[in-house]
């Protein structure tokens, strides 16, 4: 049981869910697009909203540690308005003209997103790991 | 067993906060959509957006070390 505690949630999506296959007619590269930026939506909630929540625990547990998760998922705060924002942004530019151009542009800004949606799994994985 | 199914079950073991359980199933239905957003998803997810920046909660402000 106290293995099963610590597995982080994101691997149980991972094993429970793969990406469905695109349906004919839809552009690959918008639906990884939405896709993307929905499940940063979602992750950044629930990285701001644990973190917003266990904070006291966690810093009476490890201060070290909850000092440096509370300075990303500030960072986070701070920023994804904008991040999200461009992304939607240049999602949208492709779709009305989808250039080699528009593709590349859009590609950037969805690989800031999965980045900081990869560093915020990790960091649910930690506050779980605490028992938090 | 049904994928479903399945996460309630581990949901039953794993003793997560409801905040996860409502993830694993919002990333789970995000990652089976399988076609471009309708007008009225792409709308949704604008306004969410959009919401970060005219109207945050509270857990979306930063917040002091």
């Amino acid at each position: 049981m106290k293995q099963l505690k610590t597995i982080p949630s994101i691997f149980l999506v991972l094993l429970l869910a793969s990406c469905a296959p695109i349906l004919p007619g839809n552009d690959p590269v918008v639906v990884n697009a939405e896709r993307t930026t929905q499940l940063a939506v979602d992750t950044f909630n629930l990285i701001e909203k644990l973190e917003y929540d266990t904070y006291s625990a966690f810093k009476q547990a490890d201060a070290s540690a909850a000092a440096q998760v509370r300075k990303f998922v500030n960072n986070l705060r701070h920023n994804q308005a904008e991040w999200l924002g461009s992304a939607r942004t240049l999602t949208k530019s492709y779709k009305e003209n989808r250039t080699a151009e528009n593709k590349a542009s859009l590609d950037t800004a969805l690989a800031v997103l999965t980045s900081a949606t990869s560093e915020a799994n990790k960091y649910i994985a930690e506050i779980h790991a605490k028992g938090l | 067993m049904e994928t479903t199914a399945l996460i309630a079950l581990i949901s039953t073991l794993v003793p997560v906060a409801n905040d996860v359980i409502g993830w694993i199933f919002k990333a789970q239905a995000t990652l089976k959509q399988n076609a471009e957003l309708t007008p009225e998803q792409e709308a949704a997810l604008d306004a969410e957006i959009a919401k970060l920046k005219t109207n945050p909660e509270e857990w979306q402000k930063e917040q002091p070390i």
